[in-house]
């Protein structure tokens, strides 16, 4: 094994209305760091489907992070709202399969950067292993 | 249309427990208008049986199909090429699809994946009501358009039973409304209240599911 697939795999999906320009970029940059993530940027967040979220995991992506809009301000006014339901609704499922409900979860923010993102995938992945470790 | 809802994941995971290769197949129709059976939720079921089955250590292969109509030979036939490669069929279909598979495909078992509970209204997006119970007799045009058979808690025929909450809601479930309430309220909107006078004669329930199997032939529509 790799020491590369011996990191915690987490995929990070944003809202392109809640990071600064240059956020992808840096992400990026930064996939060597103490993850092995993967970042893609949406249109809105509510873009993502309950099916797709949990495609996601299922090839062995240890934790999904999504992060959108605070509610008040996202563009397409309902979107951060839809996109927090359908994350509420598969971490349910997940519950209910008798699988880790925090492999999944939804941050917010504006203007973020990549660093703010990275917290975000941290809290993710320490939420998961709290969660393992208990 | 037809109302279902899914099963508890872990009844899924009994009746498929021990099989190698299983077939879950969606219908586009009324299952996928309740949220309960379309593409959508065989493609949600599916990774999420995955990864409940990893977690088992439990190593199932799950493929995916979803029908135009569960219920139609016609759409029904596309499993035909699916079928000798699993060993076991998940349907997602009401109760009418499973039964249509397990027909067609004899030879494999096919499981029910929800449960078909009702004929259902969405008046809105994330909700669904009962509106009809396929009782055999319709009633409605005495009725006001309203189902006193599907929404009336006891089914009553003559009237309100005299436990109405003061809210115009059921005794039974404060959630709904009084369909007595709502007759009444429809006649009086129309200047119509004496045609709600009219005494009923029990039902007729004959042309119901209590009536035993039904059968319906159409000479005309025979080939």
């Amino acid at each position: 094994m790799t020491k590369r697939a011996e990191k915690p795999r987490i995929t990070l999906l944003y809202c392109r209305q809640c990071v600064r320009g240059d956020a992808e970029l840096r992400i990026k940059l930064q996939q060597d760091s103490e993850f092995d993530l993967r970042a893609e940027v949406l249109p809105c967040s509510s873009k993502v489907r309950v099916s797709q979220l949990l495609k996601i995991l299922e090839p062995g992506v240890d934790a999904l992070e999504l992060v959108g809009c605070p509610v008040e301000s996202c563009r397409l006014l309902v979107g951060s709202r839809r996109a927090e339901q359908r994350v509420a609704y598969a971490r349910g499922l997940l519950a209910e399969a008798g699988v880790d409900p925090e492999r999944i979860g939804m941050s917010r923010g504006m203007d973020l950067s990549a660093d703010d993102l990275l917290v975000f995938v941290r809290k993710r992945a320490a939420a998961m292993s709290e969660r393992k470790n208990t | 249309m037809i109302f279902a809802e899914r099963k508890p994941i872990e009844e899924i995971l009994e009746m498929i427990r021990g099989r190698k290769r299983v077939l879950l197949v969606g219908c586009a129709t009324c299952v996928a208008e309740c949220a309960a059976g379309g593409e959508e939720e065989v493609e949600t079921l599916a990774p999420l049986l995955r990864l409940a089955l990893k977690e088992k250590g439990q190593e199932v292969e799950i493929v995916t199909k979803t029908l135009e109509r569960q219920c139609e030979w016609e759409f029904v036939e596309e499993l035909t090429e699916l079928l000798p490669e699993v060993d076991a069929v998940l349907s997602l279909g009401c109760g009418i699809g499973v039964q249509a598979l397990a027909e067609r495909f004899p030879e494999v078992p096919v499981y029910p994946g929800v449960n078909t509970s009702t004929l259902a209204l969405r008046p809105e997006a994330g909700l669904w009501v009962s509106r009809c119970s396929a009782c055999g007799d319709c009633v409605l045009d005495e009725t006001f358009g309203i189902c006193p058979v599907a929404r009336c808690a006891k089914g009553l025929m003559n009237g309100p039973c005299g436990g109405t909450r003061e809210d115009g809601k059921c005794e039974l479930d404060e959630g709904s409304d009084c369909a007595w309430k709502l007759i009444i309220e429809r006649a009086e909107a129309r200047g119509e209240l004496d045609k709600l006078k009219k005494i009923r004669a029990p039902k007729d329930w004959s042309n119901s599911r209590h009536g035993g199997p039904k059968k319906v032939v159409r000479e005309d529509l025979r080939t």
